[in-house]
């Protein structure tokens, strides 16, 4: 008798089940009264998880629409320079031998959370991304329902 | 046919995925090929500081020509270069940069490309990201072939690589995975390509024995390797820890290999830090399930190890090659997140009749792919293509 398992079956089953459980917590204990409705739940999971798990994949339009924009930029780098053109690379000096190992432990722990942070706004990025495509194509679907609503009012005029 | 193979590091005592790649593959070509290592003096892959001496040896059956490393690497600049790289805002100097700071630099490697290179039949490279490779491609392009162990982490999204991609005339790779993200990153289309994975030897029929290791009690699950942030170590405690907060400690985690990181003091929680060989076959023989939480993977060693023990698997979903690996070989389950991993690692722990099965197919995997000759007939038939 063949008693070989197929894991995708079974993955099927385990992510039923945990996303069963996963609804059943946001619903009962937090406070969103939306997901009683589990089909509801399941379109809105499939659609933000669609988004976190291709993310580091995706050009993401919204970080390319405010790339030019120095202000929104995470910069985690800290570049050591100077402007001024005697003093320059003694100050450049100064804080690369002297002062950056000094803060060196300050420097790695905001480093981490920057790297944290950025990929936070990596998912968040693709999530707004994935919300506005279906709302773009509601939009497109219902522009073409008023659009063969309007022609078939006018055919019967 | 002559061949030379490229690595960053060489040596018995030299420990890393790719070296120890490198190494297997290179004393298996040397039994019917003329090969050379072309490689650094360095052993350390943090400093690169010269440790053996230049020149010409031999390692086991192999030949080995050793070049100095000219300057060790500037450990504070290349953390800067890193910091910026994985913000995605590397300019083309940045980049260049980045792969000189790198490592190793040895240029009289390079001089050896230009004079000698085309003395050999096929020069083969190890890793993308190191300078021999990343510099001494270009030098041979119409005889390199790339081994490139690429995974999907910030560096592979530099812009240059391209470019680079495109130049080698064949590449081996590891998985269809990483296939797949080198080829949609080059530019054009990808020279051709075999997929060989690693070999394992066959081990011993599983015992039931438990273990004789202090700390390991009952029924418990293992992780092998470095216990490190990167590795996805720490999103693996807490996804354990709330295992045991919803299931009660009824099964231990147990860490083998040195640990990089603070654990928590939980007693289902159990680190031996380094184990050797005999200590690793016992600790994977009785285990429930191997668990494999890294991101990035290009290979993993030691998930075709558990397989090799039977041992059925739990990975990270979010890395494609531990996924895809998982689903080809019907060898394991796996997670994207905290609830999946608890609903997983329940299921292995409360049907071991499934476990057990799962485990003997990864088994039949490895033996269908991963044995030494099928993966050095693969090899030849690409290289002598």
């Amino acid at each position: 008798m063949d008693n070989r398992i197929d894991v995708a079956r079974v993955m099927t089953d385990i992510r039923m089940r945990a996303s069963a459980e996963l609804r059943e917590r946001a619903f009962d204990r937090g406070n969103t009264p939306e997901f009683s409705d589990a089909e509801l739940f399941d379109i809105v999971e499939r659609v933000l998880r669609s988004a976190v798990d291709d993310s580091d994949r995706k050009v993401l339009l919204l970080s390319e629409i405010v790339a030019g924009n120095k202000d929104l930029a995470l910069e985690p780098s800290a570049r050591v320079t100077s402007h001024r053109p005697v003093l320059g690379p003694f100050i450049v000096f100064v804080k690369r031998r002297l002062l950056q190992p000094l803060t060196q432990w300050l420097y790695e722990y905001s480093m981490d959370n920057f790297r944290r942070q950025a990929q936070i706004n990596r998912i968040l990025f693709a999530a707004v991304q994935a919300l506005a495509i279906e709302t773009a194509r509601l939009r497109l679907e219902i522009d073409a329902a008023h659009g063969s609503a309007s022609k078939r009012g006018s055919g019967a005029a | 046919m002559k061949l030379a193979c490229v690595v960053q590091r060489y040596g018995l005592e030299v420990v890393g995925g790719s070296e120890s790649h490198c190494r297997n593959i290179a004393e298996r070509l040397a039994a019917h090929h003329d090969v050379t290592v072309l490689t650094s003096c360095a052993a350390d892959y943090l400093s690169w500081r010269n440790t053996y001496p230049p020149g010409p040896s031999r390692v086991g059956p192999v030949s080995v020509i050793r070049f100095p490393v000219e300057r060790p690497r500037n450990t504070h600049h290349f953390a800067e270069l890193n910091n910026i790289v994985a913000g995605g805002r590397a300019t083309s100097e940045d980049e260049a940069a980045w792969f000189l700071e790198n490592g190793p630099q040895v240029p009289a490697l390079l001089d050896y490309l230009n004079a000698h290179g085309q003395e050999y039949d096929r020069v083969l490279f190890w890793t993308y990201r190191y300078y021999p490779s990343y510099f001494g491609v270009p030098l041979v392009r119409d005889r390199a072939v790339l081994v490139p162990t690429a995974e999907e982490d910030p560096v592979i999204w530099l812009r240059s690589l391209g470019e680079f991609f495109a130049l080698p005339r064949g590449y081996v790779f590891l998985t269809p995975e990483e296939a797949d993200l080198v080829r949609s990153r080059a530019n054009g289309s990808l020279s051709p390509s075999c997929i060989i994975g690693s070999g394992l030897d066959s081990v011993p029929a599983r015992s039931t024995e438990p273990p004789a290791v202090p700390g390991v009690r009952g029924p418990y699950v293992l992780y092998l390797g470095r216990v490190d942030p990167n590795k996805g170590c720490e999103t693996l405690l807490r996804n354990f820890e709330d295992f045991v907060a919803r299931e009660g400690s009824r099964v231990q985690l147990v860490l083998a290999g040195p640990v990089f990181m603070p654990l928590p003091t939980d007693p289902a929680i159990v680190s031996l830090g380094f184990v050797d060989e005999s200590t690793r076959a016992q600790l994977l023989d009785s285990a429930i399930a191997l668990i494999v939480p890294s991101q990035y993977e290009s290979l993993c060693i030691a998930l075709l190890e558990g397989w090799n023990h039977a041992l059925p698997a739990l990975v990270n979903g979010r890395c494609r090659v531990l996924k895809g690996q998982v689903l080809r070989a019907n060898g394991g389950l796996f997670y994207s997140n905290s609830t999946e991993f608890i609903t997983a690692l329940r299921e292995l722990v409360d049907r071991p009749d499934m476990a057990t099965q799962i485990g003997r197919q990864g088994l039949e995997y490895v033996d269908q792919h991963y044995r030494w000759p099928t993966v050095m007939h693969t090899l030849e038939t690409f290289l002598a293509g």
